[in-house]
């Protein structure tokens, strides 16, 4: 049986007809049993888990029915700092760090009744593209589909728990430069990377500040729309996060424009463009009006000009890092 | 740009600024892909921006100050936590003088 969409588990959930508890143990036995072979997670935060599960479960046996994500699971991007959770970026040079504090996207998670799970793999520091590129003493995440191929990356981990569990969850990524499309392309799952400054960064462990976003990862689009409009909002802690509405809900996209880029379909492979046309056709159905646009000097020049930015930046944030 | 050969000299520049102790191999390894990375920066070189304004965010950005009121903050101890590196409730960090 697939597993319910997050907005049906919590509202199961709030009705009392599932046991929290139950069912993170249950995914939490699933994710350690996994990683032996998948290497999904960095850390698995079983007692604290279980522990706010408990106090949720408590929480709605006394009428306290509140919260948006109220019970589900989330799992974290290694690189995204979580109270008390060892929180390397997938690098040995920052083994035994336990931040003092949640980043705000946790907090927000927290807030809104989401269970942290565990912090997943990932490229060294996000070093990567395709979650090869581990730090010292790391396994690589490998792809449920097919455990002979990566997870795409740098978000490897997010994506390929995702889309490996059989229970309701959905995972907090980042990217930099196309570290949450990619590994979510690579395992079928869907990765919003947002506008730079919808989501707060306070927490995360930089690589290139003036392009690092923060984002979602889930089974269905609906719950990557609902975990994104849960962490999204202006934060005082990052002068770079915008003041934005929320998401609400799901046909509020009827009558918007979606555009594309025709030169980034010039050399992708056959099988990939073909799902790309099929999902723009969904969305024309549905009411979204599509245009083809170009943009040739990104084509040309992105890749060169973002290495030379990201690089850059992130030998100023390493720095911290090296001491 | 002045251009700059990428050689073993520059490689091992580079390494020691960044505190990196390279083995011989490794070298061997680095190099030609240090080569193949600034070959690819290259083409920017191509492109002509004399007329651009230079930019350094990609939104606009305004000071953000906090309310001068006392926040809950961390104690000693628990801002020491993360370090091997401390004394008597400080951080310990390299002589100066």
């Amino acid at each position: 049986m697939a597993a319910k969409t997050a907005r049906e588990f919590v509202s199961s959930v709030k009705k009392g007809h599932i046991s929290v508890v139950e069912h993170v143990e249950n995914l939490l036995e699933e994710a350690e049993k996994a990683n032996h072979q998948y290497h999904f997670f960095n850390a698995i935060a079983k007692e604290s888990a279980v522990k706010q599960a408990m106090e949720i479960e408590a929480g709605i046996k006394i009428g306290r029915h509140k919260g948006k994500l109220l019970g589900l699971p989330i799992s974290v991007k290694d690189c995204i700092c979580v109270k008390g959770i060892e929180s390397r970026a997938g690098s040995k040079i920052l083994s035994g760090y336990e931040p003092l504090f949640d980043a705000t996207v946790v907090e927000k998670a927290k807030k809104e009744g989401a269970i942290i799970i565990g912090k997943t793999a990932q490229d060294e520091f996000g070093f990567g593209t395709f979650s090869n590129n581990v730090g010292i003493g790391f396994e690589k995440p490998l792809n449920p589909l097919d455990p002979k191929r990566c997870c795409g990356g740098s978000s490897g981990g997010s994506a390929g728990f995702t889309s490996f569990t059989g229970f309701s969850h959905a995972s907090i990524g980042q990217s930099t430069g196309g570290s949450i499309a990619c590994p979510a392309s690579f395992c079928g799952v869907v990765g919003l990377t947002p506008t730079y400054g919808l989501v707060s960064r306070y927490g995360l462990i930089d690589y290139a500040n003036s392009l690092d976003k923060i984002g979602s990862i889930g089974k269905t689009v609906d719950d990557a729309a609902l975990l994104l409009d849960v962490i999204s909002g202006h934060d005082s802690n990052d002068s770079t996060s915008l003041k934005s509405e929320s998401l609400g809900k799901q046909d509020q996209g009827k009558g918007m424009k979606a555009c594309y880029a025709k030169e980034l379909f010039e050399k992708c492979d056959s099988h990939v463009k073909k799902a790309c046309m099929h999902s723009i056709e969904k969305l024309e159905k549905e009411g979204f009006s599509v245009e083809e646009i170009s943009l040739p000097l990104n084509t040309e020049y992105g890749i060169a000009a973002y290495y030379l930015i990201s690089t850059a930046e992130a030998s100023t944030n390493l720095a911290s890092s090296a001491e | 740009m002045p251009k700059q050969s990428v050689d073993k000299k520059l490689l091992l520049r580079v390494a020691k600024n960044a505190r990196l102790n390279l083995t011989e191999a490794e070298v061997e390894k680095f190099l030609p892909q240090l080569k193949e990375i600034l070959k690819a920066f290259s083409k920017l070189d191509r492109v002509s921006v004399e007329k651009e304004k230079p930019s350094f965010q990609p939104i606009p950005l305004s000071n953000v100050i906090r309310k001068d009121s006392v926040e809950k903050s961390l104690t000693q101890e628990e801002a020491l936590r993360n370090t091997k590196h401390k004394k008597d409730g400080y951080f310990l960090g390299p002589k100066a003088l």
